[in-house]
């Protein structure tokens, strides 16, 4: 587990706010140097990671897990160093007054959402728009207009934390836990022993309308993808919704979208390595890259795969270890199952 | 003062709780506890310490608690179930981190956007339907980490950040015993003789109402009592001046009146007056609006002549508690001038 | 009697604000008290002393009114209410400020005003100018009102709680009693009883009497009870606040009783006076109320039988010296 927190720990220290993905490049190649053959950087700041079997003819694995995360951007300069924002992907804004968050500028920029002191309420309590909700920096607007500019995007401060062993908050958890898994698992893969040239794409722009990997699986044209992302946990104190429970390994859902033969086969491979999964309905369509991914260039059979999270899109999203874990594990043994196409 | 005020703030003390408060502070004027006329701990938890002088007696008093939460039920999936403890804004807790007494992590949950109903979407969360989620997957983990009856605050760091402003939790009143704890220091190590007999007071459960305000006043009987607070303010983009209280920057809040109580002209005109002469920077609030320990002060007992010293606080009762360090420092020398001045004189 | 009375209400004095009626009070009786202090919140007590049992009467001086919070800079007075203002009644009434600054009440909205939707206007045409006349944290009042109607009515303000006032220097110029006689004219009480609690607490009274008004139940008023104007005054049996000792209830019953004063049996719906904090300061107090029936009670004209406010100044006299 030493492995993957630290892993963890690099991405979540690389901010990778939708459309601005390329800031948290470093934290990545980082990690990659020594893991794959190859690194490439595409038009929307996608990153793909190549590792090759050193077979010819190998068949090609995609392996998605997108990088950016939801975030927001500056919309106006207001005076006494207010910042009117808007959100970069889906936030719900009762839970942001009072949340602290970094700009990024031309330098890093302290930041608090504003909350509203009780005299200034009545009635029964709503959220605020997005629009009633400013950020205070503390600096003048003259001092602001020097530091910022309209469209810097901004990040939650974030701070990672390990509790009760298994669990970890964090902002972004979204979907770097899975990217954490993929890289864990391409670190541990054996050259000799690989079934596929894997493929791997940090994708950006997934929270924005999910444009980042089917534009490189248009690249590829891979024989098989494994779209990888968070899913819901299970709430045992919230019936609502069905959901995969943390703690109880990562999950593959079943979609129309996705295709049936290749997860079935992969579920065969799975059960006969002994590696235990959940299993999840997404009936129509996943919500995450797997739907465009399925439909980039002639058609992809793509797989997906979750890890469950907690409180998805706040600045304390939590995940369990053990899943990222068997993410990992799950993709290792893919990567060597032969026997899957 | 900075320092002592981070390391006030950063200590655990919510209503009820504020022991770890109160050992922070004696460890700051350690050495002169010994050269006071008297300390007391009394039942309600209070810290009073009584300097003396020359003069009416003068009661200055600090809040050491903060807002918090405290553990009420645990769930079958080992959530836990909280009530506030003093006044917290719903929509400041969803996704917000918080520690216990013993310093297990956690944070708040917040259903995923994806997931909030029609009806959910645009409606402040309800305390009652909050969660903390500290890890543990089920009601018997849980149980190991916590309790019924455990508390919990903010788990929020201090940051200096803009042009002056200073964010922390629990500033609301960890400024004021800052305040306090260099004053302490001041008279002793520069002989000052205050102009009264002077006691300071550290007090418990001001968050709650039923405060230890009321145990320290009866037993110190003050004819004059200074209340040293943080006022909350709504300086804030969209809000009309006249809403707004007061700026954050504009200096030491002298008030003149707000919800709990109507402070005693001579005395605020005397404050005023001082600070003015001091050149230190002052204003007033510009709104009528909540309340603190003056209000059981000024009628406690045979009742005293009571005046708030607050700094403007944004964000007040949430983790991130902002105020400006010029107003720290402004009502900090204001409190020493009033010290140092003679009372007002009786009408 | 109506001299004394249109001269208390002529004196405005805010909560919080109450120095110039307790000089106005302080000079009509001092000849005949015993002592008189000001306490640190600034209650008025004068005591006549006495062998006898300690017996404390307390009536408010303060009233109801507004706290300037701001100056627009159109030169609008933004204000906030200091006590239950009636936003209604209030919106178009002319006011006077501490420092006599005339003006009247606006309201910011077509429909029925709440307190936060008044502001005053004293004709200011700029900020400059009106900050040359008002600055933040004076006071204004509802213009003083006195004016003589049928049958005894007289309309105006502030009856509440002048009349208690009244009633209070009444006896003491004139009770001859053995007790030991404190009247108290308290502060803030229009805020939540504030100032009558410390003055309690000092002089640990065996019994508490608070004068103040009363709602009634005619005029075409809201009010459902029972108690109605021109019957006498009223012995208080409970307020939402209150309950009142019930021997001493019956105390005060028998000596009207006896005495030939005209009093009604009081159940106030709603409101609460200084007996409340009198009750619960210190060791606790038994407590009674006399109260003085008044229509419209904090609208900017009151109404109220003369005749009712005599009683109450004889009920007082009988108590003091009878109980």
């Amino acid at each position: 587990m030493e492995k993957i927190k630290s892993i963890l720990n690099s991405l979540v220290g690389g901010f990778s706010v939708s459309g601005h993905e390329i800031y948290g490049k470093e934290a990545i190649e980082g990690l990659a140097s020594g893991i794959f053959d190859e690194i490439k950087v595409d038009n929307l700041g996608t990153m793909l990671l190549i590792k090759r079997s050193g077979k010819v003819g190998a068949k090609k694995l995609l392996i998605d897990a997108h990088y950016d995360t939801v975030g927001m951007m500056i919309k106006q300069i207001k005076k006494n160093g207010f910042l009117s924002f808007t959100s970069v992907g889906g936030l719900d804004t009762g839970i942001l007054p009072s949340t602290e968050v970094v700009i990024h500028g031309k330098e890093d920029v302290y930041g608090i959402i504003t909350s509203t002191p009780p005299h200034l309420k009545s009635g029964a309590q709503k959220s605020p728009k997005m629009d009633e909700l400013y950020i205070d920096t503390g600096y003048s607007k003259e001092k602001l207009e020097e530091l910022l500019s309209v469209g810097d995007p901004i990040s939650y401060k974030n701070e990672i934390e390990y509790i009760n062993g298994d669990y970890v908050i964090s902002a972004g958890l979204d979907d770097k836990a899975c990217l954490c898994a993929v890289i864990d698992a391409v670190s541990r893969m054996d050259k000799e022993s690989l079934a596929f040239d894997i493929y791997v794409t940090a994708s950006a722009q997934e929270e924005t309308g999910k444009c980042g990997a089917a534009r490189v699986s248009f690249d590829i044209e891979p024989d098989l993808a494994v779209v990888t992302d968070v899913n819901f946990a299970r709430d045992e104190d919230d019936d609502s919704f069905e959901c995969i429970v943390p703690g109880g390994g990562a999950s593959i859902d079943v979609s129309a979208v996705t295709n049936r033969r290749a997860t079935k086969n992969i579920m065969k491979h799975l059960t006969k390595e002994g590696i235990d999964y959940q299993v999840v309905c997404e009936p129509s369509s996943t919500s995450t890259n797997a739907d465009f991914v399925s439909i980039s260039t002639s058609g992809v059979p793509t797989v997906l795969m979750s890890i469950p999270l907690k409180s998805m899109h706040t600045p304390s999203e939590i995940v369990n270890l053990r899943d990222i874990k068997s993410l990992s594990d799950i993709l290792l043994s893919i990567s060597y199952g032969g026997d899957i196409l | 003062m900075k320092e002592i005020l981070k390391r006030l703030s950063l200590a655990f003390g919510p209503s009820g709780c504020e022991d770890a408060v109160k050992e922070a502070i004696k460890k700051e004027i350690d050495a002169f506890l010994p050269k006071a006329k008297d300390v007391t701990e009394d039942q309600m938890g209070n810290l009073i310490i009584h300097i003396g002088g020359n003069g009416p007696k003068l009661m200055i008093s600090a809040h050491m608690d903060e807002v918090g939460f405290m553990v009420t039920g645990i769930t079958k999936g080992g959530a836990l179930k909280f009530g506030t403890v003093g006044g917290i804004d719903p929509l400041c807790l969803g996704a917000k981190r918080v520690v216990s007494e013993s310093g297990v992590k956690g944070a708040i949950k917040a259903k995923p956007i994806h997931l909030l109903s029609k009806e959910e979407r645009g409606q402040a969360p309800k305390i009652k339907n909050l969660l903390i989620d500290i890890g543990a997957n089920s009601k018997k983990e849980a149980e190991a980490l916590t309790f019924v009856g455990d508390y919990f605050t903010f788990d929020s760091d201090y940051i200096e950040y803009g042009e002056g402003l200073i964010k922390c939790k629990a500033l609301d009143d960890r400024l004021g015993c800052a305040i306090m704890c260099q004053l302490i220091k001041d008279i002793y190590e520069n002989n000052i003789v205050p102009c009264y007999d002077l006691y300071f007071a550290f007090t418990t459960r001001e968050e709650i109402g039923y405060s230890g305000a009321y145990g320290a006043s009866m037993r110190v009987r003050p004819e004059y009592a200074v209340i040293i607070e943080s006022k909350a303010v709504a300086d804030i983009e969209g809000v009309s001046e006249d809403k707004e209280v007061c700026r954050l920057g504009d200096g030491v809040i002298i008030s003149f009146a707000d919800r709990g109580t109507i402070y005693d002209r001579d005395f605020v005109r005397h404050i005023k007056s001082l600070a003015d002469k001091n050149e230190i920077k002052n204003q007033t609030n510009r709104y009528i609006s909540g309340g603190n320990d003056s209000m059981h002060i000024q009628k406690n007992a045979e009742g005293a002549k009571v005046s708030t010293l607050s700094c403007a606080s944004r964000y007040i009762h949430s983790q991130s508690d902002v105020i400006h360090v010029d107003d720290f420092y402004a009502t900090y020398k204001t409190v020493l001038e009033i010290i140092k001045s003679e009372a007002p004189v009786k009408e | 009697m109506t001299e004394l009375l249109k001269k208390l209400m002529f004196t405005p004095s805010v909560s919080g604000r109450e120095d110039k009626i307790r000089e106005v009070i302080r000079k009509e009786i001092e000849p005949y008290a015993t002592e008189i202090t000001v306490d640190r919140m600034g209650n008025l007590i004068a005591r006549k002393k006495g062998n006898g049992k300690k017996i404390m009467f307390c009536a408010h001086m303060d009233e109801i009114g507004f706290f300037v919070t701001h100056i627009s800079s159109n030169g609008d007075i933004k204000v906030s209410p200091v006590g239950g203002i009636n936003a209604i009644s209030a919106a178009y009434s002319e006011v006077i400020s501490e420092k006599g600054v005339g003006g009247i009440i606006v309201p910011s909205t077509k429909d029925a005003p709440k307190c936060e939707d008044l502001y005053i206007d004293i004709g200011a045409k700029t900020k400059k100018q009106a900050e040359k006349k008002v600055e933040i944290g004076d006071f204004f009042v509802c213009a003083p009102k006195f004016k003589r109607l049928l049958n005894n009515r007289y309309i105006g303000r502030p009856f509440d709680d002048r009349v208690g006032c009244l009633a209070l220097i009444e006896a003491i110029k004139s009770v001859s009693s053995e007790n030991d006689l404190y009247f108290v004219f308290s502060v803030q009480e229009e805020v939540g009883g504030r100032g009558a609690k410390p003055a309690t607490f000092g002089i640990e009274p065996e019994i508490g009497i608070a004068l103040d008004v009363t709602a009634v139940g005619e005029k075409g008023g809201p009010n459902d009870m029972d108690v109605l104007i021109g019957k006498g005054c009223t012995v208080k049996i409970k307020d939402p606040s209150t309950i009142c000792n019930p021997a001493l209830v019956k105390e005060m019953r028998a000596i009207a009783d006896k005495e030939g004063i005209k009093y009604q049996n009081e159940m106030l719906p709603f409101g609460g006076t200084d007996a409340s904090p009198m009750q619960i300061a210190g060791k606790g107090v038994r407590v009674g109320v006399i109260s003085i029936p008044s229509a419209h009670i904090h609208s900017s004209c009151e109404m109220i039988d003369i005749n009712d406010l005599k009683e109450a100044v004889k009920l007082t006299i009988a108590l003091a010296s009878k109980l």
